[in-house]
C-alpha cells in the first residue's frame, strides 16, 4: 500500500518536473501595441446632388446622398490613424452626366486635410490622407 | 465644279496614303516577358512577337544563346527591359545587331529608383538601380506609350491600329490600378512592410506606400550576408511584420531561418521578374496575384 502511494506521488510530481525542464521554445511573436482610436471628422461638399459611399480598410464607413451643393455633410469616425496616414476608397455618382467634383476633408488633430475627386456621371479614387 | 474639287480631294487622299509604306508585319524580339504582352497588345496582327525570356524564367540569370541572338539580328525592333538587367551580354547583343534593326530600352525611358536595403551591387554597368519598373502599373503605362510610338515610328501606314491597341490595353491598365489601390487600401498603412528574396518592389512600394525590406539584392544572385541577415531579423521583430514574401530563387534555408527567428511566416510567393506560370501568365493575373497575397498576409 505504501509502495502503490509512493509511487502516485511520484507520478504526481513528474507533470510539473516536465515543465520545469521543458526547454521552451523563444520564437518571438510579433505584436504590434494598439494605438487608441483617434476622432477623424469627415465632410463631404460635392457640385452637383450625388450619391456616395466611403470605405476604410475594406469596410464602409459611410454612405448616403448628397443633395445639397451648398453646404457640406459630416460625419464622425473614431478610427486609427497612424502616422502614415490613412487610406479611404470613395464613389461617388452624381445626378448629372456633366463634369462633377466631389471634395472629401478629413479633420485630425486640428488638421485639416482635402482631397477632390472629378468625374463625369461617376467617380471612383483611393484618396490618402497624411498630417505631414 | 463641286465634283472637280470631290474628285481633287480623293486623287489627293490617295495620293497621302500610298507614300506611308504599309510593313506586312513587324519582326519584334523581345527581352521582357511584360513588353512582350505589351507589343501583342498594341500591335496586335500587325506584329510577330518573339519572348526570348519565357514566363518563370529568371531575367537575372538569362545567358544569350545563339538562337536567341538569331532572332534577335532577324527582328525588325529588338525590346529591352533597360536599367542594367541585360548588362551582362548587353554589349555583345548590341554588336551583333544589323544597323537596321531598332533597339529600344525601355526602362532606360522611365524613372529611376536607387537602391534599396538589400544591398548593393555597383560597376561595369550592372543593376544599381531597381530594373524592375513593371511592378508599378503606371511604369507599364508609360512602357505602353513608349511601344505604341515605336511601333507607329516603324510602320507608321498602321498608326490608328497601334492608337486603338494601346487605348485599349491602357482602358484595362487603368481598371486594374484602381482595383490595386481598393485592395492595398484593406491594409493599413503602417503595416505596409514587404520583405521580399531580392529588391524588386521599389516602383511598387512608392505607388502604393510600402517601406522595403530585402533578402537578396537588386538581382538574384547575390548571396546576403549574415550580418544582413541578422538585421533584417531584428527589424521585423520590430515592425512586428507578419509575413515575408518568397520568390522560387532564394535559397530556402535563408528563408527558414528568418521565419524561425523572428516569429514571421511565409506569405506566399510572389511574381516579382516578370510573367510567369499559373495566374501570372498575364500582366494583369501577376498583378492581381502579387497584391492579393501581399495585402492577405499583412493584413
Amino acid at each position: 500500500m505504501q509502495a502503490a502511494l509512493v509511487i502516485v506521488g511520484l507520478l504526481l510530481l513528474l507533470f510539473p518536473l516536465h515543465s520545469l525542464t521543458q526547454r521552451h521554445a523563444t520564437i518571438a511573436t510579433p505584436t504590434v501595441a494598439p494605438r487608441p482610436a483617434k476622432r477623424v471628422q469627415l465632410s463631404l461638399r460635392t457640385t452637383a446632388p450625388c450619391r456616395f459611399h466611403i470605405l476604410y480598410l475594406g469596410q464602409i464607413v459611410w454612405e448616403g446622398t448628397d443633395d445639397s451643393t451648398d453646404k457640406e455633410i459630416m460625419k464622425d469616425l473614431d478610427i486609427d490613424f497612424p502616422k502614415e496616414g490613412i487610406d479611404l476608397a470613395v464613389d461617388v455618382t452624381w445626378e448629372t452626366k456633366g463634369l462633377a467634383a466631389a471634395e472629401i476633408s478629413a479633420t485630425v488633430d486640428g488638421s485639416e486635410l482635402h482631397k477632390t475627386l472629378w468625374g463625369q456621371g461617376s467617380a471612383s479614387d483611393v484618396v490618402t490622407f497624411t498630417k505631414d | 465644279m463641286g465634283l472637280r474639287a470631290a474628285f481633287q480631294a480623293f486623287f489627293f487622299f490617295v495620293l497621302a496614303f500610298s507614300t506611308i509604306p504599309l510593313k506586312a508585319e513587324i519582326k519584334v524580339a523581345s527581352f521582357s516577358t511584360v513588353l512582350s504582352e505589351i507589343t501583342q497588345k498594341v500591335g496586335g496582327k500587325n506584329v510577330t512577337v518573339t519572348s526570348l525570356i519565357k514566363p518563370g524564367q529568371d531575367p537575372h540569370e538569362y545567358q544569350l544563346t545563339p538562337g536567341d541572338l538569331a532572332a534577335a539580328t532577324a527582328a525588325d525592333l529588338v525590346l529591352l527591359s533597360g536599367k542594367g538587367m541585360e548588362a551582362s551580354y548587353l554589349n555583345n547583343l548590341r554588336d551583333a545587331l544589323p544597323k537596321r534593326v531598332e533597339v529600344l530600352a525601355v526602362g532606360d525611358q522611365l524613372p529611376g529608383l536607387g537602391k534599396g536595403a538589400g544591398g548593393e551591387k555597383g560597376g561595369s554597368g550592372e543593376a544599381t538601380e531597381d530594373p524592375h519598373w513593371w511592378n508599378s502599373v503606371s511604369e507599364v503605362e508609360k512602357a505602353t506609350a513608349l511601344v505604341r510610338d515605336e511601333l507607329i515610328h516603324l510602320d507608321p501606314g498602321h498608326t490608328a491600329d497601334y492608337q486603338a491597341g494601346a487605348q485599349a490595353f491602357l482602358s484595362e491598365l487603368k481598371e486594374l490600378d484602381l482595383w490595386a489601390k481598393r485592395k492595398i487600401a484593406e491594409l493599413p498603412r503602417d503595416r505596409r512592410e514587404l520583405v521580399t528574396s531580392h529588391d524588386a518592389f521599389q516602383y511598387f512600394a512608392k505607388e502604393y506606400g510600402f517601406q522595403i525590406d530585402s533578402i537578396e539584392g537588386l538581382t538574384t544572385d547575390q548571396e546576403p550576408s549574415v550580418s544582413h541577415v541578422s538585421a533584417l531579423i531584428a527589424e521585423i521583430k520590430k515592425q512586428g511584420v507578419k509575413a515575408i514574401f518568397l520568390e522560387n530563387t532564394l535559397n530556402p534555408k535563408v528563408s527558414a531561418e528568418i521565419t524561425r527567428e523572428s516569429g514571421a511566416r511565409i506569405g506566399g510567393t510572389l511574381y516579382a521578374d516578370g510573367l510567369g506560370p499559373g495566374e501570372g501568365e498575364t500582366y494583369a493575373g501577376m498583378t492581381r496575384h502579387n497584391v492579393t497575397t501581399i495585402v492577405d498576409a499583412l493584413k
